[in-house]
């Protein structure tokens, strides 16, 4: 079940050749392995683009959000 | 590509890979299927069912709610990738594209080799898969890419459209409906060989100026260009429609969805430059009955207010029969947007406050700044119409 969060968390990453990849997050005091990116895909937001990761830690599936503009991560969901 | 909308859900979540799962749009309780795995149409899942009749199909079925934004992104992404291949990409629908490789057959080692690259890419990118058909014309094109699904590839050089078409059934052309086919085989018409050697006068009885083109269908003829998304014409109208969780009876709670649309309509109007003269009101009711009714002023209008007056008189027009299912606004007889300043003091108040709202939106995304009124109605996710497009005035976001 999808339950909507659009949290603010701290994300380790790793930003290479244009790309950005998440590798941990901290949530709600736990650290988080990023185990597998699942999906990237984008979300404008009025000029704002918005990336979104579909990530796994192997049981759940975590949608994050992060805002180059603003340099701001969000875990927006969990499965 | 290959049940485009399952398959992203799919790569996004590992517990459905290989599971059957149904696509369903909006997530209220009237929605329909929009996309079926494979593995849910091995079991007779099909795209338009209600969830209770997939669900009787098959037992293990699982839902996933639309991410339109996930499936309108991947799209403009592939069709960045294919551009990579030859400037003349045509957006057919949200999973379809028509490439116009003949300059790039050189550049790129041949068609097969493109249709290799492009899978490649599409697979290593997005994890997903696609069919392609490569042929003289978009359809054949068509009709090869949906003769071998999934990840399928077909090649009808020109040579061999006479021996390719003879046998194939009328129905397997793109444009060929049920109902064209059922009155073609009335005329003892049921393969495209047979539809390629009919008599034109015959055929221009019974269609209209439509018979002859059906006769070049069956030859495999067609002329028709691939028209790259930079060169799509100007849309004849431009709307939105919104299919409601409940039926709704009350007038005041119709308006404030009528304003929606008028919002929804007059963004997207002003974005392309356009102003036009005729608006349109579709109501749908309670037991389907679809109707519109249309009202044109004089001079072309343009802002949410004026668009929602004009909509708000025909919706006071139609006394309602029963409950309403579905509204939908839209705006035609499209022209570019006025240059003339307002002469009235209150006109122009008006111009600066529509001026003012569509900057705070366009900055922080839409509905930032709303109507008090629109408050109460919540969020709508909205379905991806088929004339979506990833750009130009046919782009929607979600």
């Amino acid at each position: 079940m999808v339950v909507v969060l659009h949290e603010p968390i701290r994300v380790g990453a790793v930003f290479s050749h244009g790309t950005v990849v998440p590798r941990w997050f901290l949530y709600r005091g736990r650290k988080i392995p990023v185990k597998e990116v699942t999906y990237t895909w984008t979300e404008q937001q009025g000029r704002a683009v918005l990336l979104h990761f579909s990530v796994s830690d192997g049981v759940n599936l975590y949608d994050l959000s992060f805002l180059p503009e603003r340099l701001v991560w969000n875990v927006e969901a969990v499965d | 590509m290959n049940a485009f909308f399952a398959s992203v859900e799919q790569r996004c979540n590992p517990k459905l890979r290989g599971r059957p799962v149904a696509v369903i749009g909006g997530g209220g309780t009237r929605t329909v299927v929009t996309t079926a795995s494979y593995e849910a149409r091995a079991w007779g899942v099909k795209t338009g069912m209600t969830m209770v009749e997939a669900r009787r199909q098959c037992p293990e079925l699982i839902f996933v709610p639309a991410n339109n934004r996930r499936y309108t992104d991947t799209c403009a992404r592939f069709v960045a990738l294919c551009s990579e291949f030859t400037p003349l990409v045509e957006v057919f629908s949200i999973d379809e594209v028509f490439l116009d490789i003949t300059a790039s057959l050189r550049l790129f080692g041949g068609g097969r080799r493109i249709v290799q690259n492009i899978k490649q890419r599409l697979a290593a990118q997005f994890g997903l898969t696609c069919s392609a058909g490569i042929a003289p014309n978009k359809l054949l094109a068509k009709l090869a890419s949906d003769l071998e699904k999934p990840d399928g590839f077909v090649e009808i050089p020109p040579d061999k459209v006479p021996a390719f078409m003879e046998q194939l059934p009328v129905g397997s052309l793109c444009g060929i409906g049920s109902h064209t086919e059922r009155k073609l085989a009335l005329l003892g018409i049921t393969t495209c060989g047979e539809l390629g050697r009919a008599d034109p006068v015959l055929l221009r009885k019974h269609f209209g100026i439509v018979g002859e083109q059906l006769i070049r269908m069956g030859r495999g003829e067609d002329d028709s260009p691939v028209v790259p998304l930079d060169q799509t014409p100007d849309p004849k109208s431009i709307g939105h429609s919104m299919t409601f969780d409940k039926d709704i009876s009350c007038r005041q709670t119709l308006e404030f969805h009528l304003l929606r649309l008028s919002e929804m309509v007059g963004r997207r109007v002003r974005h392309a430059g356009f102003a036009g003269r005729t608006v349109a009101l579709t109501v749908r009711y309670a037991d389907f009955t679809t109707f519109t009714r249309r009202r044109s002023v004089a001079t072309p209008i343009y802002t949410t207010r004026d668009i929602y007056c004009v909509a708000k008189t025909i919706l006071a027009s139609i006394r309602l029969q029963c409950a309403v299912r579905l509204l939908g606004v839209s705006l035609s007889c499209l022209t570019g947007c006025p240059k003339q300043l307002e002469l009235l003091p209150e006109r122009q108040r008006q111009q600066a406050l529509t001026r003012a709202l569509d900057e705070v939106n366009s900055r922080y995304g839409d509905f930032t700044v709303a109507f008090g009124s629109l408050l109460e109605l919540g969020e709508h996710s909205g379905v991806i119409s088929p004339g979506w497009r990833p750009g130009g005035a046919r782009k929607i976001s979600f």
